[in-house]
């Protein structure tokens, strides 16, 4: 019989063949199986420079750019299934319903009415709404940061093309398999423009965390256009960019120049950017854009030069995966 | 915490009974003759893991024990045991069969050589062991000659072996992100499909499938929703004299070393590195024992660096256990 997610039933199994004596002993096997908080942590890496809390102003986060912050240990909130008391509860109810006869028997709360919420119930806001879907992200990001490897099944169109011509095969051609084993650098613009998305980089960043291994995920900071300096810690340590490993994804977090105060002096122009996209490519490097504003307003120059993604709460899998689909078709 | 030890329990089948609280340590029969401290609470996850026929999810970091735990479990039930180490590019599909498509190609067009069956270039892989050992061994081809079969390499129990087996997937988290729910596939319907011969390898005994992470990535979560989760404390002074003592008898010198480990692991997670881990205790007390080196002399913190810290930054001792190391060294 298939068996498919930890069901209430894996838990009175649980429950019914193990004979807890006690609470403890009851609520551990409950969050073994999942009910209540998570507890398989993910140890969330440490990062440098800036990172602001959810409490702090805008204006405060934007003059931070100082101090390496460590995420603790984060326990992923429970997503999906009850508390444990509420399971505790629920368990010892479904046991008592169990009559002799196999009759049914209606317990209390079936006749109760459910709890009213009190003003000082009310949860505090949640900060806001992640720009990539919780339950797209994951997909949205491996899609734009994945590259191939040679390791799929075997190339038969190019095994029989080389017999047929008999060609000896010094190697055998395999079929191109999407893999994130090379991980990414990931660089965020800490430029005025940018800074209605700063926490929006943070809750990125995160994601970013929990898709790739710790050892194979940068962060580095800069502003306006990386080639002006990049680094992790304060802009006062910027250096030169460092290109990553060869073969190893760039993602940038930017607006590209367009948004920021009009006057803007600092911005960076389309030129300034292709005189860093081009040194990246040709240095191996598949770049990938993630920017806060549609597609109408790209500029040109640079959305044929790398790939461009519409960082928004609206983008699909199926367009970032068209959109690396042209991008490999056009050599970007 | 007080339940029934009904599917797993170390203390009746010769394992020491410590303490009132039930922690129970069990030394394997079998080479390399591990020895295991249960806590309650790993105990209590084994049985729930048995009773629902869940995998067990064991998460912990570096030298708690996640993979000894596997292998001195299934000599507790009397299993067969099997392993398999995750890398970055391993496949799911690696750990069920693998095809030798290349040795197959050579077959083909050698002359004088010819092709053989399909079944005979199928390896089956750790899965299918542990599931089936028979058409694992025929590699699913019932009239294979015996010559032509492949070799078990799972590790049989002692006498007591019953016909079922532990699987062990050890740091699932380095896996690529498919990896995982591309697993739960074949142990949800207990059966997969060899691509090339088109044979249908069922499971045909009860298998533990138990997997371990290092928390470096976040795992998907439907998988996590199909597993028992378990994290396991980080190690104690206690914990490895109680492992010492098990394996080697009572000594005044297992505490001692303990202690010189316990240093190293703080100094190690000061500076954020990897800390020394069971392993590593029990070499250094080999190494103490085999020598005849104390603790307190002179080349101890030579032994030390090369058993047990192992990185090549000095380790940074906070004063007061400087001062303990220095008392110790004007030990004649």
């Amino acid at each position: 019989m298939k068996r498919s997610l930890i069901s209430l039933a894996d838990a009175l199994r649980a429950l019914c063949d193990l004979a807890p004596g006690d609470d403890e002993a009851r609520d551990a096997i409950l969050r073994m199986l999942g009910f209540g908080d998570q507890s398989v942590t993910h140890v969330a890496r440490t990062i440098g420079a800036w990172q602001p809390s959810s409490t702090e102003s805008m204006a405060a986060a934007a003059q931070a750019t100082s101090g390496a912050v460590t995420w603790a240990a984060a326990t992923r909130p429970s997503e999906r299934l009850p508390a444990v008391a509420q399971i505790r509860e629920i368990g010892t109810e479904l046991v008592q319903t169990r009559s002799g006869s196999g009759a049914f028997v209606r317990p209390d709360w079936f006749e109760k009415p459910g709890d009213v919420l009190e003003p000082g119930d009310v949860p505090a806001p949640e900060a806001p709404a992640p720009l990539f879907g919780r339950l797209w992200r994951r997909g949205i990001l491996g899609a734009a940061l994945s590259t191939s490897v040679q390791e799929g099944d075997l190339d038969l169109d190019r095994i029989l093309d080389a017999m047929c011509r008999r060609r000896p095969l010094d190697r055998l051609p395999l079929l191109s398999v999407a893999t994130l084993r090379r991980g990414a650098q990931v660089l965020l613009d800490r430029a005025p423009g940018m800074t209605p998305f700063f926490l929006d980089q943070e809750t990125l960043v995160r994601a970013l965390d929990d898709i790739l291994s710790d050892d194979r995920l940068e962060v580095a900071y800069f502003a306006d256009c990386p080639g002006r300096g990049t680094g992790a810690g304060t802009r006062d340590d910027w250096t030169a960019w460092r290109p990553p490993a060869a073969g190893v994804p760039v993602l940038i977090v930017s607006d590209f120049g367009i948004g920021g105060p009009a006057a803007a002096e600092d911005r960076a122009d389309p030129s300034e950017w292709l005189d860093f996209i081009r040194p990246a490519h040709a240095s191996g490097h598949p770049l990938v854009g993630l920017v806060p504003c549609e597609a109408r307003r790209w500029p040109p120059l640079i959305a044929r030069a790398m790939t461009l993604i519409h960082w928004s709460e609206r983008t699909t899998v199926g367009e970032v995966r068209h959109a690396m689909r042209d991008a490999s078709r056009a050599g970007r | 915490m007080d339940f029934q030890r009904k599917h797993f329990d170390p203390g009746a089948v010769g394992g020491t009974v410590l303490d009132g609280s039930g922690t129970v340590a069990y030394r394997s029969p079998v080479p390399p003759h591990d020895v295991y401290v249960y806590g309650t609470r790993t105990i209590l996850a084994l049985n729930v893991a048995l009773a629902t026929r869940r995998p067990l999810l064991i998460s912990g970091e570096p030298g708690s024990g996640k993979t000894t735990l596997a292998r001195n479990a299934a000599a507790v039930l009397g299993w067969w045991y099997y392993d398999d180490t995750i890398t970055s590019r391993t496949k799911a599909r690696d750990l069920q069969w693998t095809f030798d498509a290349l040795r197959r190609l050579n077959d083909a067009t050698t002359p004088g050589l010819g092709l053989r069956p399909e079944s005979n270039y199928v390896e089956p892989g750790p899965i299918w062991w542990a599931f089936a050992p028979r058409t694992a061994g025929n590699r699913g081809d019932a009239t294979m000659p015996a010559s032509s079969h492949a070799q078990d390499r799972g590790a049989k129990p002692v006498e007591r072996a019953k016909d079922k087996a532990v699987l062990l997937l050890d740091e699932i988290d380095k896996a690529d992100p498919d990896v995982p729910n591309d697993l739960l596939e074949p142990f949800d319907v207990r059966r997969f499909r060899v691509a090339e011969t088109g044979f249908v390898a069922t499971a045909a005994r009860d298998v533990l499938l138990a997997l371990t992470t290092n928390g470096e990535r976040e795992l998907p979560p439907a998988f996590l929703r199909r597993c028992v989760t378990l994290r396991l404390d980080a190690p104690t002074r206690d914990w490895f004299v109680q492992i010492a003592e098990q394996r080697l008898g009572p000594d005044e010198l297992h505490g001692r070393v303990a202690d010189e480990v316990m240093k190293l692991r703080k100094a190690a997670r000061r500076a954020g590195l990897r800390e020394p881990s069971t392993g590593e205790y029990l070499d250094a007390l080999e190494t103490c024992r085999e020598l005849r080196i104390d603790p307190g002399s002179s080349i101890w913190a030579d032994v030390a660096h090369t058993v047990i810290w192992k990185h090549d930054r000095r380790p940074e001792l906070e004063p007061e256990e400087t001062g303990q190391e220095i008392e110790r060294d004007t030990t004649p």
